[in-house]
């Protein structure tokens, strides 16, 4: 019996809130950013470990976008071309810092429980 | 919360302008790949390859705006869309599925529509009173009637005492000239005390309402005119406020006209008709206990009280009343109050109730219907939907789109229900029953839309839901392999399911039919205690007795009159007050003496001739009859019976109330027995509800109806009756011309109506029921032709086939007709109250309903089974 069925939600939506943190970071640590920018840093940042499709970083910012996490606004790049600058709110700092604080609680949590496992 | 109602207004900016939000998004994606693009030039990498990598690094940039999309707009509205018009196309693509199924609907929820008119203009639609829902009728009880209207020390004692009602009122309707020049036209009159009105209405049309002023003993006369006497008698002119209209030698005031939508909308058994156009002020004698009771008593609770409430303080009056007051403890004297529009519509409301059920039931057997066209034809979509999942289509998927195609289905259907409903109720209006049609405006309303729309939504969801689940749960290889009918074998049970279940329901649907034109029949041939046919009514005024006599000599002159005469209160006729008083025999203990109550008729000699009563025995009153002379009544058998019973009633005294002081002084007085007459129905043709009392005319003087028999046609009378009364009295009106047949009918209409009704009902759940047993034969034969093309290869004969075929699906009918039978047996004991002259488990309808269900069901499988005689081996082997 083979049974349609198509998607696997799960996974995407693991990667889905680790990138929506990663770019509410960069915001937070670099200031107003456009696109390019963010997908610059984060790559920068994970050294090769991370492939991502850049693409993924503006849907992760239109759903920032629509929680009121940041804000944008059209304006000049360096190179003197017009582009959309995203900024964070005072609304995705707490949540930053609420995300922070889950991610690092949730990765302690895993990371003893993979230590008792490697003990055992 | 917040960040949910923000995601929503991004959806609705998304919603109002996608354009422009896809475009910047553009914009924003082709700025990051040229960048990406000039990032990897500056790396050295050629140009074309350079655009190419961007695209790679950035990934699907078409799933990023459908994923934009997905956030910033409802995507589900767009699917449901394009779902929308996908199965819109289906539907045209398959026209004798789609109008059968329109049909099948279009019935089922138009016969819903217009019931449910029915009901909201009756039972939910709160009267239109302000404050509705705190009007209360209170209602008096003396021994066994429990249903009195009050007499005015009862009304004044009630507002004395009661602390959680904050207004009482009440109201006694009579008949009356309208006051004025002009032609003379009797109306009613409806006596009311000073706060009656303003419970009512709120606001006037013109002028004022009462107040205490109008009641005081030297106040001038007043007057409140209904808006319609005020169009038709004054033109609406504005200025007929204050002026003085005369009657007889005084004058009277009209203080007010109400407004166009005012109607009294009172029980029907309280002699309050709908369209009272004058109304008096009337004072409050509370003076003395023992007085007459006549008024019908409103009250308005206080904000805050509940009925429960009331009752229990008004049982705390009755008694109360009942230690202080000896004729009240004598009388069991009792009160109750209840909702004035539970009270209205406290008959029909079981009606209105069971016919809901019964369009529920045609509902679901057109849902039924619709699930097994929608099952055959799953069966044939089977190969679509497999190529979906095969192609990827998540399974909620398909059954969104399934579900859609049905409630688009259901949607059509309550499109065309709405037309089918308006005609219906066109229908239900033609029909004209009073008893609903006094109780509230029936019309298409907004409440009726809605309602329309969600019966067609749900029946949608609910005739959806079931193939929806079945076509989605597909066997990919199996699907694809197979041709298109072998996939639909496994359902044969659910739609044998739902064919019985049809039948099971029409069957119900059909022998409520059965006993309710049973009930109609029996009411044709009913013996009302008088023949009605050749007799012609009418009122007219002034009614002193020189009139009425002179007026009566005169009717016998008209060619073809063969008697006349006249009677305080016709037979089935509610449009004159119902005056009933206690009655006792010599030598009853004063504590029985109000327990016994009858029916009280004045009447001149020739009344029973006229109508046709039988005397029993004794004689009928004579001109003589009257205060100077011994006092005589004439009393039905039933009176007789109870107050003698196994002696001759004639010359035993009966204490009753009569006038012999003078008009309207009614007073107990004893009477001696001179006749005995057959019981006439004078409330319902069914049930008997009091005894009755005939007084001589002269004797208790009350407003009367001529009655005139005659053996010319009753048409030809109305111009002859109507000279003779003007060559009397010029100013003499002559109002409710009416055959007394007419008032037969009238009390049988609620009965012809609910009959009528019930029987469109049957018939279109037998009609639905035959579409569905004949949809499923056939289609089982279409399932099977390949197995039928083999069997006759191998020498069955067509007509062995024809029997396999025609017994196999007579079996659910039958299995339906037995569940039905069942059913009914629970069920109709609910119509009991509604019957008469026929048992609910009455075995000839059961067993007529079950044969004629039989036969109709064996017919609609035969002639579509007939088709296998048809098949050709050769064609039916090679058929896909």
């Amino acid at each position: 019996m083979s049974k349609g069925r198509v998607g696997d939600a799960k996974r995407s939506e693991v990667l889905q809130g680790t990138l929506d943190l990663m770019v509410l970071k960069t915001l937070h640590a670099l200031g107003p950013q456009h696109g390019f920018g963010i997908a610059r840093r984060i790559e920068q940042l994970s050294q090769g470990v991370l492939q991502l499709n850049e693409g993924t970083v503006y849907t992760s910012l239109l759903r920032l976008q629509q929680q009121g996490w940041i804000a944008s606004d059209w304006g000049t790049s360096e190179n003197n071309r017009k582009a959309k600058f995203y900024s964070i709110t005072k609304r995705g700092l707490k949540q930053l810092e609420r995300e922070t604080d889950e991610w690092k609680r949730i990765s302690g949590v895993i990371g003893r429980v993979l230590r008792l496992e490697g003990g055992g | 919360m917040i960040s949910r109602f923000r995601v929503f207004a991004a959806k609705l900016q998304g919603l109002f302008a996608p354009g422009h939000d896809a475009r910047e998004f553009d914009d924003e994606i082709r700025a990051h790949l040229r960048l990406l693009a000039e990032r990897f030039i500056a790396q050295g990498m050629r140009q074309e390859d350079a655009a190419a990598a961007a695209r790679r690094q950035f990934g699907n940039a078409t799933l990023l705006q459908e994923n934009r999309r997905e956030l910033r707009t409802w995507l589900p509205l767009e699917t449901l869309w394009r779902d929308v018009c996908y199965g819109a196309r289906q539907l045209r693509r398959n026209p004798l599925f789609s109008t059968i199924a329109v049909l099948s609907l279009a019935l089922g929820i138009g016969a819903n529509t217009a019931i449910f008119t029915v009901v909201h203009a009756v039972l939910l639609q709160p009267l239109p009173y302000p404050h509705a829902d705190r009007l209360a009728i209170i209602w008096s009880g003396l021994g066994n009637e429990h249903r009195a209207p009050a007499s005015e020390y009862e009304l004044d004692q009630l507002r004395q005492r009661s602390r959680l009602f904050d207004q009482i009122g009440g109201i006694w309707v009579t008949n009356s000239g309208v006051p004025g020049e002009g032609e003379p036209e009797q109306v009613k009159l409806g006596q009311v005390t000073d706060n009656f009105l303003s419970l009512l209405c709120s606001k006037p049309a013109q002028g004022r309402l009462f107040t205490p002023e109008d009641i005081q003993a030297n106040a001038p006369a007043a007057l409140i005119i209904s808006y319609g006497l005020w169009q038709r008698r004054f033109g609406g002119d504005p200025g007929v406020i204050r002026r003085q209209l005369r009657v007889g030698n005084s004058s009277i005031t009209v203080v007010g006209v109400l407004p166009q939508d005012f109607h009294l909308i009172f029980p029907d058994d309280s002699s309050v008709p709908t369209n009272v156009d004058l109304f008096e002020p009337l004072r409050v004698d509370s003076s003395q206990p023992g007085g007459p009771s006549y008024l019908r008593t409103i009250g308005r609770l206080r904000l805050g009280a509940s009925f429960a409430q009331a009752q229990s303080e008004s049982d705390e009056i009755a008694s109360q009343l009942r230690r202080t007051v000896p004729t009240f403890n004598d009388a069991k004297f009792s009160l109750r109050v209840a909702p004035l529009q539970d009270d209205d519509v406290r008959n029909v409301r079981r009606t209105l109730v069971l016919l809901f059920g019964g369009v529920v039931f045609v509902l679901l057997i057109a849902c039924a219907n619709v699930v097994n066209l929608l099952l055959a034809r799953s069966g044939y979509r089977m190969r679509e939907t497999t190529i979906r999942v095969a192609v990827g289509a998540a399974r909620s998927r398909i059954i969104r789109q399934l579900l859609t195609e049905c409630i688009v289905l259901g949607i059509s259907g309550g499109v065309a229900a709405v037309g089918a409903g308006w005609l219906a109720i066109k229908g239900l209006l033609a029909l004209r029953p009073e008893s609903l049609l006094r109780l509230g405006a029936i019309q298409l309303s907004p409440a009726v839309f809605a309602y329309t729309l969600s019966v067609s939504i749900l029946a949608g969801i609910v005739f959806g839901l079931a193939p929806a689940f079945t076509a989605s749960r597909v066997d990919l290889v199996r699907g694809l392999k197979s041709g298109p009918r072998v996939a639909g074998r496994g359902r044969k049970l659910p739609r044998a399911a739902l064919i019985s279940a049809e039948v099971a329901l029409s069957f119900v649907l059909l022998v409520g039919t059965g006993l309710l034109v049973r009930t109609f029949l029996a009411l044709l041939h009913v013996n009302p205690g008088f023949q009605p046919g050749n007799v012609l009514t009418f009122t007219t005024s002034p009614g002193n007795y020189n009139f009425v006599h002179e007026l009566l000599q005169k009717l016998l002159t008209i060619p073809g009159v063969q008697s006349a005469s006249i009677v305080s209160h016709l037979p089935l006729d509610d449009s004159y007050p119902n005056w009933y008083d206690a009655y006792y025999p010599e030598g009853t203990a004063p504590s029985q003496q109000s327990t016994t109550l009858a029916d009280s008729r004045s009447i001149l000699p020739g009344y029973f001739q006229t109508i046709g009563a039988t005397l029993v025995e004794g004689r009928d009153f004579t001109e003589a009859d009257d205060a100077a002379h011994q006092h005589v009544a004439i009393i039905d058998d039933a009176l007789a019976k109870e107050t003698w019973p196994g002696q001759d009633p004639l010359g035993h005294k009966l204490n009753i109330s009569d006038s012999p002081k003078g008009p309207y002084q009614f007073e107990r007085d004893w009477v001696v027995v001179v006749g005995v007459v057959e019981h006439v129905q004078y409330h319902s043709l069914t049930t008997m509800v009091r005894p009755q009392v005939y007084v001589p005319f002269q004797l208790a003087p009350r407003p009367v109806s001529f009655v005139v028999r005659a053996s010319a046609p009753l048409a030809n009378l109305a111009a002859p009756i109507r000279a003779q009364v003007a060559k009397l009295n010029a100013n003499a009106p002559v109002a409710r011309l009416i055959a007394l047949n007419e008032l037969v009918n009238q009390a049988r209409a609620q009965n012809r109506f609910v009959a009528f009704l019930v029987g469109a009902l049957a018939g279109i759940a037998l009609l639905l029921a035959c579409i569905g047993i004949a949809g499923v034969t056939w289609y089982s034969i279409a399932q099977r032709t390949n197995e039928i093309g083999i069997r006759i290869a191998l020498g069955a004969g067509s007509n062995e086939i024809l029997r396999m075929i025609f017994g196999q699906n007579l079996v659910p009918v039958i299995a339906g007709l037995l569940v039905g039978l069942a059913l009914s047996f629970a069920l109709t004991p609910l119509l009991q109250t509604m019957l008469f002259g026929v048992r609910p488990g009455d075995p000839l309808t059961f067993g007529a309903i079950s044969t004629f269900l039989l036969l109709v069901g064996a017919l609609a499988c035969y002639l579509p089974a007939r088709r296998v005689t048809e098949i050709e081996p050769n064609t039916a082997l090679r058929y896909e």
